[in-house]
């Protein structure tokens, strides 16, 4: 059993890392060999407890009927006051004051739970005793206890959860927090349960909140630093626990000092052992003292790096004799002797030939050797066959250069750490030539024997998962780039990597940004940034992705603080920044002096030499933005210069495509803003080429906290609606055309929706009940002549594995075998022969996935067979431009896009809009896959209507309506159609 | 609602709800999916089926309880998939076939918990002792404390036990633990 599924048992264990295990269920959810197995286990482990429980003593009869514990959540609620005021009326507690000091355990002389809680009765200090795993935890509420709670029960819901989170019952501890009103100590408390739940990112989540609400909140800060410990985030744990200590509370201010120093101090040692190593390091190279054998041990991967480059740089056979023990010491961690092996055949070498090399190779290492001299060193190690320095030497050129010479030096040493490297520097090459499923592919064969790498080895494993981050997040897949980089991030702590954990932290940042995490980026970012505090220069990148953070999550002052301090750190402006002064530009955080940074921001990279015309256009786009806030006519003048500019580079060009829709989007909301329906209207055609439809139709755009829906009705009457309202990012598009809109539009026949991304290409725009399509272009060539009807089918696609798709269902046809209908399946359904046969068909249906690759210029593809010549699997909207589809056919996709479509704002769903310009009479995409008994039932009668001239609009919903009425599946509703 | 009949299942909630919540939070440690909801939403379901459940052996009702656990479980997880993702719920419609091939599970039923404890005594050491160990609510690192042994020897002697068990336990239990026949594409 290979793959994730070897990971099951440990899985059920509860043993896998949170980031192995959060992966592991996404594999869960779409594995059947898994499920079966999973619940096999689950079988076995509750018949191991029946066998446990028979082997037991019968229990004696429970002396106390507890709380039924069984009972949902809406229950638990209700359940206490009866059953404890009915235990109460038993015990006859006659006390006017409940004894709360006992219910809280606050007269034991440790507290058992690290957390802090809002309640004052639960809030006092006491020493923290960690549980030791098996010990007796507090026992559970006596009937005493219970019936003072009953008495509680009128008044605090507070005391009552927290008497059961003391306690370890979760379960009745939410639900008692469930009946109180928000709060910043509500927050708080919750924020303890996921802390208990060991959920330290849904923690932040609901501490950031407490404390926006409230900034000094004692037991929030201190919850904070506990989170902030739990995800390994030593410095920023400190500060929120620094914080606490200032409060001056007793006993919290003390404890919170010493946590702060404990999590300080390693963080200190860490980097002064790191930094001064690293100076051994270069030291023996250049010819010093070698590493101290403790220092080999500590930092084992770097001790590696500079043995090779000191052997290198070695001047006689001398020097090598004096690095062995070294080598020694390395190989024993490694239980190898390739170190050994290597420096033997170096002290054999010729070192009248070696030595003057040696010297430029510390040069090179230094980066004192000047670019045009690299060559011609190569060339001199080349003549002198000196392959060891060649092979260090190399690793300083393009890795898409001397790639063969290198894997055949990195093969010959036989030394796995080269292994590593050869694959690492062949998936860069890759990477960099766009191939990003062939880089992913090599990667993560690369890394399957990490698991068990010896210490030095681990070091290149690093660098292998910390790449594999970086290619999901180019293959926009956020969630494999947090696991890949927080397993490099565990390296990196393993191996005391601590410069290259400053930058992973920095890059699971940016990887929780796009996610829209914003706590959590802002959390791994603060750490960068305090890792190295007085660098303000490294730290420009971070702040500058924070402030895109809080921009993002529409919090418009939390993204000028940081703008203002990415500002500060003088680095050379960036497009970040720049697009986000932009944006501020509309907000009341627009400062007086931010139309010079920009000016001056945009001249500096403009003049850099570094624009290529797609970034021109994203600037010239970033201008018109900000200046429509300050003068509207140079805004808009500017805006239309951006869309010219961008029209000869939109193929091509993300950077132009981007430009073009961001500055249409800017004009609409701009003509939005000042009422103007008809223009704003106007310009959703334009952005299409189509002409301006006269009634029944409707467009939509949204942008940040702006929205704007604009219609005409079936008289042609004009209708808008525009808000700047939103105030956390768009997740659903359910509502966004105001009922009175809709109403407007019930008298049409069937409504053209101009929907822009990011809202383009999701169901519901309209009710079901309605006839609509999404206009995607202008009409495609027309075809005189009715074609003979030809039916093509792609099924049963054999998708390439690396890329880790859902297995789709088998298509079976109920249709008969005559000579109209051609079946593309398996082997045979390749982009090629997909294409060929498309061209004469009346209706293809094809049945494959659909994935959003930024490594093609139209992002979404559909994934076919991989054809024989090359393993070319993806059939874009590329490959559509300048076909004709002479049958005019209507298209059904039914594939599922796999990928996070939302985050694309410039993007169109691309494959649609490219089989109507090709001359497709209709698209009609499902976005949720379709079970093989009814699809043939839904979409026989839906196909044949529009194939004899039915408008499509008008049969989907008819149909549809007809489905629900008959059926309890609601898929079709997911149901889209493209004109 | 009878009382005799509540208080039944109040006994029976009481006896399995510790192995439940221990496996639950195990499935759902920093996923975003609360096992308690999880295990409440299990009970309930065994609530609503209790006159039927009471008359089964307890086997029966053990495997009954996994795949009401295993089918909650995964249907949060898909959700939450959904959700993170922001894809469409890909396989609700495969779902319908996935929980195909009871028999494993089915036959699981057959054990009777003297058996079982049977055959947990004739596991030869250190298996016997990881499995005991593991039954007590132990996890690995203490149980690798204990022994003396690195965390992955004890997670393997585990799968291992577990292996030897389906074994003694045939012909009751087939061995489920080996991998299944190819089942389409579906581990793609």
């Amino acid at each position: 059993m290979n793959g994730p599924c070897a990971r099951l048992e440990s899985f059920v264990d509860g043993e896998l890392e949170p980031v192995a295990a959060e992966n592991f269920r996404h594999h869960l959810a779409q594995c059947a060999h898994c499920e079966e197995r999973l619940t096999e286990l689950l079988a076995m482990e509750l018949v191991t407890d029946d066998a446990q429980r028979a082997a037991a003593a019968p229990p004696a009869p429970a002396p106390v009927r507890r709380l039924p514990v069984w009972r949902r959540k809406t229950w638990l609620v209700a359940v206490p006051v009866a059953m404890a005021a009915g235990l109460a009326a038993l015990m006859l507690v006659s006390r006017p004051e409940p004894e709360t000091a006992a219910l809280f355990l606050a007269q034991a002389p440790t507290r058992t739970l690290e957390a802090r809680v809002t309640h004052p009765g639960a809030d006092g200090h006491r020493p923290y005793e960690v549980m030791r795993s098996g010990g007796a935890g507090p026992a559970p509420l006596s009937l005493r206890e219970l019936a003072q709670l009953a008495q509680l029960e009128q008044q605090d819901d507070r005391g009552i959860a927290m008497a059961f989170l003391l306690r370890g019952d979760l379960g009745q501890a939410t639900a008692f927090l469930d009946k109180l009103p928000p709060s910043a100590d509500l927050d708080t408390d919750r924020a303890v349960l996921a802390l208990q739940r060991r959920a330290p990112e849904e923690a932040l989540v609901l501490l950031e909140r407490a404390l926006k609400a409230r900034p000094q909140h004692p037991q929030a800060l201190w919850n904070q630093g506990l989170a902030l410990r739990e995800l390994h985030l030593p410095l920023r744990a400190a500060q929120a626990f620094e914080q606490v200590a200032a409060l001056k509370e007793p006993g919290w201010s003390q404890e919170a000092a010493e946590k702060a120093a404990s999590l300080r101090a390693p963080e200190q040692e860490e980097r002064r052992g790191w930094e001064g190593t690293r100076k051994d390091c270069k030291r023996m190279v250049d010819g010093g003292e070698p590493l101290s054998f403790q220092q080999a041990r500590q930092w084992p991967g770097m001790a590696r790096v500079c043995l090779y480059n000191a052997v290198r740089a070695a001047a006689s056979p001398e020097r090598v004799e004096a690095l062995r023990p070294l080598a020694v010491e390395l190989d024993d961690l490694e239980r190898g002797t390739h170190l050994q092996d290597y420096l033997r055949r170096a002290a054999r070498l010729d070192f009248s030939v070696r030595a003057p090399l040696a010297r430029d190779y510390i040069r090179l290492t230094r980066g004192e050797l000047p670019g045009a001299q690299l060559a011609p060193f190569l060339a001199r190690l080349r003549q002198a066959r000196q392959d060891d320095m060649l092979l260090g030497a190399l690793a300083y050129t393009d890795d898409r250069e001397h790639l063969e010479e290198y894997l055949r030096l990195a093969s010959e040493t036989r030394d796995p750490w080269f292994s590593l490297l050869a694959e690492e520097r062949q998936a860069k090459a890759l990477a960099l030539k766009e191939e990003l499923l062939g880089a992913q592919e090599r990667l993560q064969a690369a890394v399957r024997g990490c698991d068990k790498a010896p210490p030095g080895q681990r070091y290149r494993c690093l660098m292998l998962e910390r790449e594999l981050g970086a290619l999901s997040m180019r293959l926009h897949r956020p969630l494999e780039a947090r696991a890949h980089l927080g397993l490099a991030l565990r390296y990196a702590l393993e191996g005391r990597e601590w410069s290259m954990r400053r930058r992973l932290l920095q890059e699971l940042g940016q990887v929780a940004r796009s996610r829209n995490d914003l706590a959590l980026a802002r959390a791994y970012m603060e750490e960068a940034l305090l890792q190295k505090p007085e660098s303000c220069a490294d730290s420009e990148v971070a702040l500058a992705n924070l402030a895109l953070a809080h921009h993002r999550a529409l919090d418009f002052e939390g993204a000028r603080v940081y703008l203002d301090r990415a500002m500060g750190c003088g680095q050379q402006s960036s497009m970040t920044r720049l697009a986000l002064l932009a944006d501020l530009a509309r907000t009341p955080h627009h400062k007086p002096g931010d139309e010079a940074q920009l000016l001056q921001g945009l001249d500096s990279m403009r003049r850099s030499g570094k624009m290529d015309p797609g970034d021109e256009v994203l600037l010239r786009h970033i201008e018109g933005r900000f200046f429509l806030e300050l003068d509207r006519h140079r805004g808009q003048a500017l805006l239309r210069q951006s869309i010219d500019e961008s029209t000869k580079l939109l193929a091509a060009d993300v950077g132009a495509r981007k430009g073009r829709a961001y500055s249409y989007t800017s004009l609409i909301l701009d003509a939005a803003r000042h009422g103007e329906l008809e223009r704003g209207l106007a310009l959703f055609a334009e952005e299409r080429s189509l002409p301006v439809p006269e009634r029944c139709v409707l467009g939509v755009t949204v942008d940040d906290e702006r929205t704007f829906v604009v219609a005409r009705d079936a008289q042609g009457r004009l209708v808008g609606h525009y808000d700047t309202a939103r105030k956390v990012p768009l997740e659903g598009i359910e509502g966004l055309v105001p009922a009175g809109m809709v109403d407007a539009l019930r008298g049409c026949a069937s409504v053209d929706v101009l929907a822009r991304p990011p809202v383009q290409g999701r169901a519901g725009m309209l009710p079901a009940d309605m006839a609509w399509s999404y206009r995607v272009g202008a009409p495609g060539l027309s075809q005189a002549s009715t074609p003979s009807p030809r039916r093509l089918v792609v099924a049963d696609v054999l998708a390439p594995p690396s890329l880790g798709l859902p297995a789709l269902r088998a298509w079976s046809s109920t249709a008969p075998a005559d000579g109209v209908l051609t079946v593309l399946r398996g082997a045979s359904a390749t982009p090629p022969r997909v294409l060929d046969a498309m061209r004469d068909a009346t209706e293809v249906q094809v049945h494959a996935h659909g994935i959003i690759d930024p490594s093609v210029a139209d992002a979404s593809v559909l994934v076919l067979s991989p054809s024989s010549d090359g393993g070319r699997f993806a059939l874009t909207a590329g490959d559509l431009q300048g076909q004709r589809l002479q049958g005019r056919p209507v298209v059904l996709l039914a594939a599922c896009y796999a990928a996070h479509t939302t985050a694309y704002f410039h993007e169109n769903f691309g494959l649609p809009l490219a089989f109507v310009q090709a001359g497709a009479r209709a698209v009609l995409a499902a976005t949720q896959e379709i079970p093989d008994a009814e699809a043939a039932d839904f979409f026989e009668p839906v196909l044949s209507r529009i194939r004899a001239g039915e408008p499509a609009a008008r049969v989907l919903r008819d149909e549809r309506q007809a489905w629900l009425r008959r059926h309890d599946s609601t898929w079709v509703q997911q149901v889209l159609l493209f004109e | 609602m009878d009382g005799v009949y509540q208080q039944q299942f109040e006994a029976f909630a009481q006896a399995r709800r510790p192995v439940l919540v221990r496996l639950a939070r195990r499935l759902c440690a920093g996923g975003g999916i609360d096992s308690e909801d999880l295990v409440q939403e299990t009970l309930e379901r065994a609530f609503r089926n209790f006159d039927r459940l009471a008359g089964e052996p307890e086997a029966a009702v053990s495997v009954w309880m996994s795949k009401t656990l295993s089918h909650r479980f995964l249907d949060h997880c898909r959700r939450r998939r959904t959700e993170v993702l922001g894809i469409p719920a890909l396989r609700v419609v495969q779902n319908q076939e996935v929980s195909a091939d009871p028999e494993p599970l089915e036959r699981w039923k057959r054990v009777s918990p003297e058996a079982f404890q049977r055959a947990i005594s004739r596991l030869r050491e250190p298996w016997r002792q990881v499995y005991t160990l593991h039954a007590s609510g132990l996890r690995y690192r203490p149980i690798s404390q204990q022994l003396g042994v690195p965390e992955g020897t004890v997670g393997r002697w585990l799968s291992e036990a577990r292996q030897m068990l389906r074994e003694l336990l045939e012909p009751e239990v087939p061995s489920a633990g080996a991998p299944a026949p190819e089942r389409g594409r579906a581990e793609q």
